[in-house]
């Protein structure tokens, strides 16, 4: 090599195109299901705030935790879990049967959407989170840009819980967030409601987010569109297994049409000739 | 009799400290509920000790109880490893009850005899407090825990110009107190103990004088080994006086060497090997300002000037601290104190004021500032505090350091993790606990899988239509805390795809309690 | 494979036909703090359900199972029951059941086996026992129902192809649903297994309780068995009480049809039944090439010559042809033939005994030489030996002298060999105190509160339930908390909370035991139990030999000893009870001079003695069953006494029950009499008579007397009796309920009484020697009993290093009059921290040489505390030193330390001499007793007291004056039969005088009454009939301070 190349190199004055290779770190985060990588071109963003727009109750904390668990390094760093806010009471035997250490684990309480907002952005950008996850009906721009640019900061995934679908029950619990009352009643939506939730998608677009997706449950699967990514293009929407663990109706369906032909109990009568 | 002549000690006893401690604190409530006309304190009925029972079964009628004067009350503390009263108020003197009386016996001859259980840490904590109040009066003090306090008098005697002024001097520190004591000179720690715990008390320097109050002062009473007491008494040595008859000399071959070290203690023949007590400085600043200030935030600068003292303080004896106290001085009003938290131990400027501003954004001031002080009662060695919540370095400093701030801006109960609560019922299986520094890693106990992500405070009747998917699951428990329930949970789908938890009561009610998020 | 049951064979059992059902998985409260309702309960509840058949399967246990057999028995329920087992390997759950007697023995064996491996409680199965079992079917619960990873399916495949193997179609798995979270997965899991390895399913509740109604007490119990409180038990206990009994719609909502049919198959299965348990007896007791009956004839005739060498008279003769008879027809021959045996060997070993209980007081048990009761003194019992048609075993309790029962019992594991021989279980059960502590502590209770409500409520006062006084103990019955501690606390007495050894009751069987009924480990090392009790084996109709032990025995033993070695006579009780009734005996006994005697020797019996005033062996009898709290708590004391000083008429309402209470006056005070009363008046069958017996023993545990009620009432009014007496009679038997006395039993007491008074009587000295060295025993302290021997001029001598043994001994000397006199040479055994092998020590190197000084002692290198003890007993007085500087001498270590060892008595300046006080005070420090000194006497002698009146002297003031008595506290007692009375014995160097406080005086004097150790009484004397005196305590005053008077006044006199 040459002599003075060879000094700058040691220097680290010089660039080589190995260097790109090692250096630079793995951009996305495999989500553990293929037909979802392919559409996100390779995985979820590093960082970055993660818009998922879903009926409440769908699994979508599930979806979120199980890509979650693909970060191995949160295990090692100890980086925190803050759930902000969220719609009713956080059930601990859930975290824990998804393998989120409680002893990582913060809870925040907040009186308005400002607070919310203020303590999810120290949180992504203090560099000790894992991921943040708020519940909010709308972010405005400039919100978004903030926590969007916290979060790449700091590292962190800010998860941005977006449920269309409340039930007409919980306003009752609380009613200062859930403004807009949409009460989808027997799955029938009104014509209207459908209209604005396309110029919706269309404002969501728009939005600085990293990713932002919508989820619906379908049977045994989630239907998942992907709305908006940093790379790559809008596609079809696409469906995925079931990504938590699901222990479900096998018995009680099978009981209910259960035929006996089977198998006849047949013993004999315990008894000496059984002996021989 | 041959004293250790070169000092003068006194032995303080508090003798019921404890008690006195209780109804200092009755006294106080019962100002406050005065004040404040609801009754929430002690609880009714003549079997008043029966705590675990009778707290449980009158939470609801609270209301309707009276209290009594606190005075009236007998009360007495009892230590429950020996099963016997060992502090006694007067009230309750008078009614019969002795020290040392049992349990059973007592509550047979008083039966409104209101009981508590002796704590040693409570007094071992207060004499601390006497302590460092007398430390004001008098320098050589030695902490004789749970509850006593050692003076050495001779070295004060110049000061105050005799025995005489200086005791009334320390009498009246104590009486600010409040709190019971005998008091006792000697020319030995042992024998003004010993005259202390005989409630022999006198203060005299008078060898004659105290010669004479030693003489009836049972051996039991002293630091003499158990056994070698015992064996004392079987010869027909029980007290003071007794001791004095023996050849000395001989004794060293009968009893332990700590006896006799103490023995010879007694008799003022070997000096007593003490600790004097050190009270930890505080810090302390007062500043007063150029100019009064109304404006919070014009405020900041000042308070940093304070801070940046007292991290010098801190750096010159390599401590931090967890909390510091702030006191505004307005002109027109009361003084304003705050206190100032930290997760983790600090001492640096930036991080105290990257805390106190955020809380100062909300003060507000009646009348102008003119001058504040800052107060830190606390403060420890930089080596100890270093275990801490997270075993990660990297990043558990920017953890502590976000935890702090979400604290002073939201309020610190705002703030919390969750526990798992190995419970049947879901209401109780999890539980919002302030964060702590250590925390104990999640117990592998197993969990249900199956359980919502989100579940209701209070269930709410089921408004959906939904179809069962999985169950029914019993949940029939809870009957001992007065909190049972009588369920059966199904997992159920609605149309939509959302997955809920409901549960039907016996009565075939429907409910939704959760959300499988 | 065409299967049949009884012969039918099953043609179609698709599923479509619900065919009945069977628990067969089941666990009463028999297995300790897991089950939740008695196994009564249990079948109880089956039949009500409409179950099949339900089967009694406790852990590693069949203790249950016989109290279920005999509730289906008694109440004739149409359910079957099935014996089984449960057991835990390897955490896998098997339960056997037993389909044959072949199976029951089967699963005894492997109970057994288990037990035996194990540690009291616990049990350890093996491989072994599994492969070995070719009769039991076996239910088997895969493991992993809360977590089922994958090494865990595995693992139980892999199980499950093992347990095939050996059980082939035995083989059974166990559904059970308690609609718990995981369990459907479970479930399907268990289905899935059973179809892939074509094990059959069968349904089960796998009951823990009876009803849904015990699940807070199952865990409250679970609660006890962790040691925590039911809220700490998290999810470690259940989620609801679906482990029970449930209704059979229910159960077809919850299983496929099949699972049910298929324990309803199973149940019908099995066959055995309890009944065809027979107990066979052992044949060594019987001589070679004789029945049974030819050989106990043989045995009576013999004994015949040596109980009635002077011939026996008709009247016998016809008695002792109907008792064997009667045995005969019964077949009881090797029961006494057994017995017999046993007494044999004691008297070979010179060991004394005493038989009892209701076939004792035969002629031929006295002819057997099993009892010294002399049936010409008792003619009147003979009618109520074994009665044929109350159906009730032979009972015969032998009591041993206590120090050498052990020997008794060595004698007959090694007759009969270990494998045959084994202790009768006794069911602990939890009672008042044991339920409230245990049910206090699950519920949070501290302890200190639960010791303050056990120390304090009084479970005699009759007239406030103990629910009522824990009210006014600080709990509100009301209260949430308050209303659950009660009713839990009044579901768990009774609950049986472990198995511990019977008294003293042996089964002996021909074969093996472990056939019969499993054999457990006893906490005693080498003692093995059964698991049933004796209330068991009576139902199973299965006899046990009771060998008990009994101090008074040891004593009488060691009296007879002195006798021998002093006076050089032989003697034996029967030999004493043949003299016949000696008035002087009996005249000493009507004073109430009865300290230390057997049975009369309690202050309510002594009270009662001068009243009753006994004059005969029969009034004894009578004396000590009248004493007890059944027929005082029954009313009958107070007419019988009218009735036999003819202060009332004597009547009865029909000659049939003239002749079964004719001989108590008219009034029921034996427990035989009351049954007899029962049959002879309410027309109870001779069975029914026998449940009222064994009710009445239990009456407290499960309230069965109320079930006899109705009848006894209605059989008594059809019988035209009024239904006042009927109802007065039914009272009296609730009173008998708990300890009521039969007169078999009081018969043989009596002649241990009278023995001990006629001891007392002529040899007092001696008898108090016997005494004392057989303690401890009986109601008094060393103490006590030496001021009695005092009292009855016996002389004592303090121990003394040179002269006493470790017992005490018999001294005899001249006095003055030259007569001989005996005193009571006090043993080192009364001096406290003083080791059995030190004394013998002591007393074989003073054998060659007495001891001259401290330094000889030294020398035995006995522990420092040994010599310590005995300088404070004084027994170092004859050295010429007092204790303090013998003490002050020994205290020094020097002359222990090698190198100045034997240097010889190391001088030291003498410290302070004891004064009387000090004396007083250390006698009683080391040897509970002061031979020389009283502390009345001293405080007396240093004019400490008030003018007041010595014990002995209370005979010379009239009834109802005015005085006042000084002593020592030496007893309260406040017995439930007395309501409101507190009786306290002041004891001076006099005697003891007797107070009586009511209980307003107490109240009101609290302080003196509870803390007082010297009281003095101002009161009024009441001389009653027969001259027992009370001081009837008006004022109380607490003198004992002035014992610290008297301390200081002596020192001012040294």
């Amino acid at each position: 090599m040459n002599p003075i190349l060879h000094d700058l190199h040691n220097k680290q004055w010089v660039w080589t195109a190995a260097h790109a290779k090692q250096q630079q770190p793995k951009q996305t985060l495999a989500t553990g299901f293929p037909s979802l990588d392919n559409v996100l071109t390779g995985g979820f963003p590093r960082a970055g705030m993660i818009h998922l727009n879903s009926p409440l109750g769908c699994g979508e904390v599930r979806l979120m935790l199980s890509v979650l668990r693909n970060c191995k390094q949160s295990k090692q760093t100890q980086k925190l879990f803050v759930f902000i806010d969220p719609p009713f009471e956080l059930n601990a035997e859930f975290l824990v049967a998804h393998n989120i250490p409680l002893e990582q684990l913060i809870l925040v309480n907040t009186q308005s959407s400002e607070e919310c907002l203020w303590s999810a952005e120290q949180c992504a950008k203090s560099g000790a989170c894992e991921a943040v996850f708020i519940w909010q009906p709308s972010l405005k721009h400039i919100q978004v840009k903030k926590l969007e640019h916290a979060a790449l900061q700091g590292e962190c995934y800010c998860i941005w819980m977006h449920n269309e679908g409340l039930l007409s029950g919980q306003s009752l619990q609380k009613p200062e967030k859930y403004t807009r009352k949409k009460y989808v009643s027997r799955g029938k939506k009104c014509q209207g409601e459908l209209t604005t939730s396309i110029d919706k998608q269309q404002a969501l677009s728009n939005l600085p987010l990293s990713l932002s997706l919508s989820i619906k449950r379908e049977l045994d699967e989630l239907n998942i569109t992907v709305n908006k990514q940093k790379i790559g293009w809008a596609q079809k929407p696409i469906n995925i297994p079931l990504p938590f663990i699901n222990r479900t109706n096998r018995l009680l369906k099978r009981q209910l049409k259960y035929s006996s032909n089977n198998k006849v109990l047949s013993i004999k009568r315990a008894s000496s000739e059984h002996n021989r | 009799m041959q004293f250790d002549t070169r000092s003068l000690w006194i032995y303080l006893h508090f003798n019921r400290l404890q008690l006195d401690l209780i109804e200092a604190n009755v006294a106080l409530d019962h100002v406050l509920d005065a004040d404040s006309h609801a009754s929430t304190s002690s609880n009714k009925l003549k079997g008043t000790k029966h705590n675990a029972i009778t707290q449980q079964t009158n939470s609801s009628d609270n209301k309707q109880q009276t209290v009594r004067v606190t005075s009236d009350i007998p009360r007495a503390v009892v230590d429950t490893t020996a099963n016997k009263l060992c502090q006694v108020n007067q009230v309750a003197l008078k009614k019969g009850i002795k020290l040392n009386m049992g349990l059973a016996s007592a509550s047979l001859l008083c039966s409104d005899l209101q009981l508590h259980e002796y704590n040693p840490d409570i007094e071992s904590q207060h004499i601390i407090n006497i302590a460092d109040y007398l430390y004001l009066f008098t320098s050589d003090l030695v902490l004789a825990p749970p509850n006593a306090i050692i003076l050495r008098v001779q070295n004060m005697l110049d000061l105050y110009g005799g025995l005489t002024p200086y005791w009334l001097v320390i009498q009246q520190a104590l009486n600010k107190q409040n709190v019971h004591y005998v008091a006792a000179s000697s020319f030995s720690v042992q024998a003004a103990k010993l005259l202390a715990l005989s409630n022999q008390g006198v203060i005299t320097g008078s060898r004659k004088n105290i010669e004479k109050a030693l003489q009836p002062c049972p051996l039991s009473l002293t630091d003499i080994d158990t056994k070698d007491i015992q064996k004392l008494a079987r010869i027909g040595v029980s007290v003071f006086a007794d001791l004095t008859t023996l050849p000395i000399a001989e004794l060293a071959n009968r009893v332990s060497r700590y006896s006799m070290q103490t023995i010879n203690e007694l008799l003022g023949k070997q000096a007593s090997k003490v600790k004097f007590y050190q009270p930890l400085p505080h810090y302390h600043d007062y500043i007063e300002l150029l100019y009064e200030i109304s404006l919070s935030d014009k405020l900041l600068p000042v308070i940093r000037l304070c801070l940046n003292k007292f991290s010098e303080f801190l750096l010159l004896r390599n401590a931090h601290c967890l909390s510091i106290e702030l006191q505004f001085f307005q002109r027109d009003h009361h003084p304003k104190t705050y206190s100032f938290n930290s997760i983790r131990p600090i001492y640096k400027t930036p991080d105290w004021l990257d805390i106190i501003a955020l809380k100062l954004e909300k003060i507000e001031f009646e009348s102008p500032v003119y001058a504040l002080s800052l107060t830190c009662k606390q403060y420890d060695k930089a080596e100890v505090a270093n275990d801490d919540m997270f075993a990660n370095k990297s990043t558990h400093v920017a953890a502590l350091t976000l935890l702090s701030r979400l604290q002073s801006k939201l309020g610190k109960n705002k703030v919390n993790s969750l526990k798992f609560v190995e419970d049947f019922r879901p209401g109780n299986s999890s539980k919002t606990t302030s964060i702590q520094k250590h925390h104990s890693a999640t117990a592998a106990s197993p969990v249900f899988h199956d359980r919502p992500g989100l579940l209701l405070n209070r269930p709410t009747p089921l408004q959906l239509e939904v179809e069962l998917i999985k169950g029914p699951e019993r949940i029939q428990t809870g009957w001992w805390d007065d909190n049972p329930i009588n369920r059966d949970y199904y997992i159920a789908q609605s149309s939509d795809g959302q997955q809920v938890w409901i549960y039907k009561t016996p009565e075939q009610n429907w409910f939704l309690h959760g959300f499988f998020i | 494979m065409v299967s049949s049951f009884n012969g039918k064979p099953i043609t179609n059992t698709t599923g479509e036909v619900f065919l009945g059902f069977a628990e067969l998985v089941c666990q009463s409260n028999f297995t300790f703090l897991q089950g939740g309702s008695h196994p009564e309960e249990l079948v109880r509840q089956a039949y009500f359900l409409g179950y099949d058949a339900i089967a009694i399967t406790d852990e590693c246990s069949v203790a249950g199972v016989v109290r279920a057999y005999t509730e289906i028995n008694q109440n004739h329920l149409p359910i079957k029951l099935i014996v089984g087992s449960k057991f835990v390997f390897n955490g896998q759950t098997l339960t056997f059941i037993c389909p044959t007697k072949k199976a029951y023995k089967e699963c005894c064996r492997i109970i057994t086996n288990a037990r035996r491996r194990a540690i009291k409680g616990e049990y350890e199965l093996s491989e072994w026992d599994i492969k070995s079992c070719k009769y039991c079917f076996c239910l088997w619960q895969p493991a992993g129902e809360q977590k089922l990873p994958e090494n865990q399916q595995a693992e139980n495949k892999a199980f499950a192809i093992w347990l095939q193997k050996h059980f082939k179609e035995r083989l059974f798995l166990v559904a059970k649903r308690w609609l718990t979270a995981n369990e459907l997965d479970y479930l399907a899991y268990c289905q899935t297994l059973s179809e892939q390895l074509n094990i059959a399913v069968v349904a089960s509740s796998c009951a823990l309780m009876h009803e849904v109604s015990r699940q807070p007490l199952l865990q409250c119990l679970q609660a006890i068995d962790a040691g925590c409180e039911i809220s700490q038990l998290g999810r470690a206990t259940l989620a609801n009480s679906e482990a029970s009994l449930r209704p059979l719609n229910k159960l077809k909502t919850l299983y496929p049809l099949e699972w049910l049919n298929n324990a309803c198959l199973l149940a019908k299965g099995c066959e055995f039944n309890m009944q065809e348990l027979a107990y066979e007896y052992p044949a060594e007791v019987v001589a070679k090439n004789m029945t049974p009956t030819e050989y106990l004839r043989v045995l009576v005739e013999k004994g015949i010559k040596k109980r009635f060498p002077e011939g026996l008279n008709s009247s016998i003769r016809a008695t002792i042809e109907k008792e064997l008879l009667l045995i005969k027809e019964q077949s009881y021959e090797h029961f006494f033939l057994t017995i017999h045996d046993i007494v044999k060997f004691a008297q070979s070993k010179n060991i004394l005994y005493q038989g009892r209980g209701s076939a004792a007081n035969s002629v031929v048990c006295y002819c057997l030489e099993i009892t010294a009761v002399d049936p010409r003194q008792i003619s009147v019992l003979f009618e109520r030996f074994i009665s044929k048609e109350r159906n009730e075993p032979p009972d015969i309790d032998v009591d041993f002298e206590h120090e050498r029962r052990e020997e008794v019992i060595q004698y007959i594991y090694q007759k009969y060999g270990r494998q045959r021989t084994a202790l009768a279980a006794t069911v602990v059960c939890y009672r008042f105190k044991s339920a409230l502590r245990e049910v206090g502590k699950s519920l949070g209770v501290n302890a200190t509160d639960l010791d303050f409500f056990i120390k304090n409520v009084n479970r005699r006062d009759r007239a406030l339930s103990w629910q009522s006084q824990l009210g006014e103990l600080g709990i509100e019955p009301e209260s949430s908390i308050g209303n659950k501690f009660v009713h839990l606390v009044e579901q768990l007495i009774g609950f049986p909370r472990h198995l511990s050894q019977h008294v003293g009751g042996f089964v002996i069987s021909a074969g093996p035991l472990y056939e019969l009924v499993p054999v457990e480990n006893a906490a005693m090392p080498a003692r093995t139990v059964i698991q049933w009790d004796k209330d068991d084996l009576e139902s199973l109709k299965l006899l046990k030999v009771d060998v008990l032990a009994l101090g008074m025995l040891t004593a009488i033993r060691k009296s007879f000893d002195l006798i021998k070695l002093h006076y050089e006579q032989s003697i034996s009780i029967a030999e004493i009870t043949k003299l016949g009734d000696d008035p002087q005996v009996y005249k000493q006994i009507c004073k109430a001079d009865t300290v230390g005697l057997f049975q009369i020797e309690s202050r309510a019996q002594m009270s009662m003695l001068p009243r009753l005033k006994p004059k005969c062996y029969y009034d004894l009898v009578v004396q000590i069953a009248i004493v007890r709290p059944g027929p005082i708590q029954g009313d009958m004391v107070h007419p019988f006494l009218k009735r036999r000083d003819g202060l009332e008429k004597v009547s009865y309402p029909s000659e049939a029950v003239k002749q079964v209470l004719e001989r108590t006056m008219g009034v029921p005070i034996f427990q035989e009499q009351v049954i007899q009363l029962a049959m002879v008046a309410a027309g109870f069958t001779g069975g029914e008579a026998d449940h009222l017996r064994r009710a009445m023993a239990s009456w407290k545990k499960n309230g069965e007397l109320n079930k006899f009620r109705q009848k006894l009432i209605s059989g008594m009014t059809q019988r035209n009796y009024s239904e006042a007496y009927a109802e007065r009679l039914f009272e009296q038997i609730c009173g008998f309920g708990e300890y009521g006395f039969p007169e078999s039993h009081s018969a043989s007491f009596a002649v241990l009484a009278y023995v001990s008074a006629w001891l007392k009587h002529y040899y007092p000295a001696l008898f108090y020697v016997g005494l004392l060295n057989s303690l401890p025993m009986g109601f008094y302290t060393v103490s006590q009993l030496i001021q009695d021997a005092k009292r009855h001029q016996v002389n004592v001598l303090p121990v003394c290093i040179n002269h006493s043994n470790y017992d005490h001994q018999l001294i005899p000397s001249k006095n003055r009059y030259r007569q001989l006199e005996y005193s009571i040479r006090l043993g080192l055994r009364i001096v406290k921290g003083l080791k059995k092998s030190s004394i013998e020590q002591i007393e074989k190197t003073r054998a060659s040489q007495h001891y001259e000084d401290t330094q000889a002692l030294r020398q035995l290198n006995l522990p420092r505390s040994c010599l310590q003890a005995l300088a404070g007993a004084n027994a170092f007085a004859c050295f010429g030193k007092d204790r303090f500087n013998t003490r002050w001498e020994l205290m020094d270590e020097m002359p222990d330390l090698p190198l100045f060892q034997g240097v010889g008595t190391h001088q030291s300046t003498q410290v302070r001499q004891a004064s009387l006080f000090d004396n007083l005070v250390e006698d009683y420090a080391s040897t509970g007793l002061s031979v020389n000194h009283h502390p009345i006497e001293m405080l007396s002698q240093a004019k400490l007291l008030p003018k007041f009146v010595c014990a002995k002297d209370l005979s010379r003031y009239p009834h109802q004056s005015l005085i006042s008595v000084i002593g020592v506290v030496s007893c309260k007692q406040s017995p439930g039969t007395a309501a409101g009375v507190t009786f306290i014995t002041l004891e001076d160097h006099t005697g003891n005088s007797n107070v009586v406080i009511w209980q307003r005086s107490a109240r009101a004097q609290k302080k003196a009454y509870l803390n007082a150790k010297i009281l003095q009484v101002n009161g009024i004397l009441e001389r009653g009939n027969g001259g027992v005196e009370h001081v009837i305590a008006g004022k109380l005053i607490d003198l004992t301070h002035l014992l610290g008077r008297l301390d200081v006044k002596a020192r001012q006199f040294r």
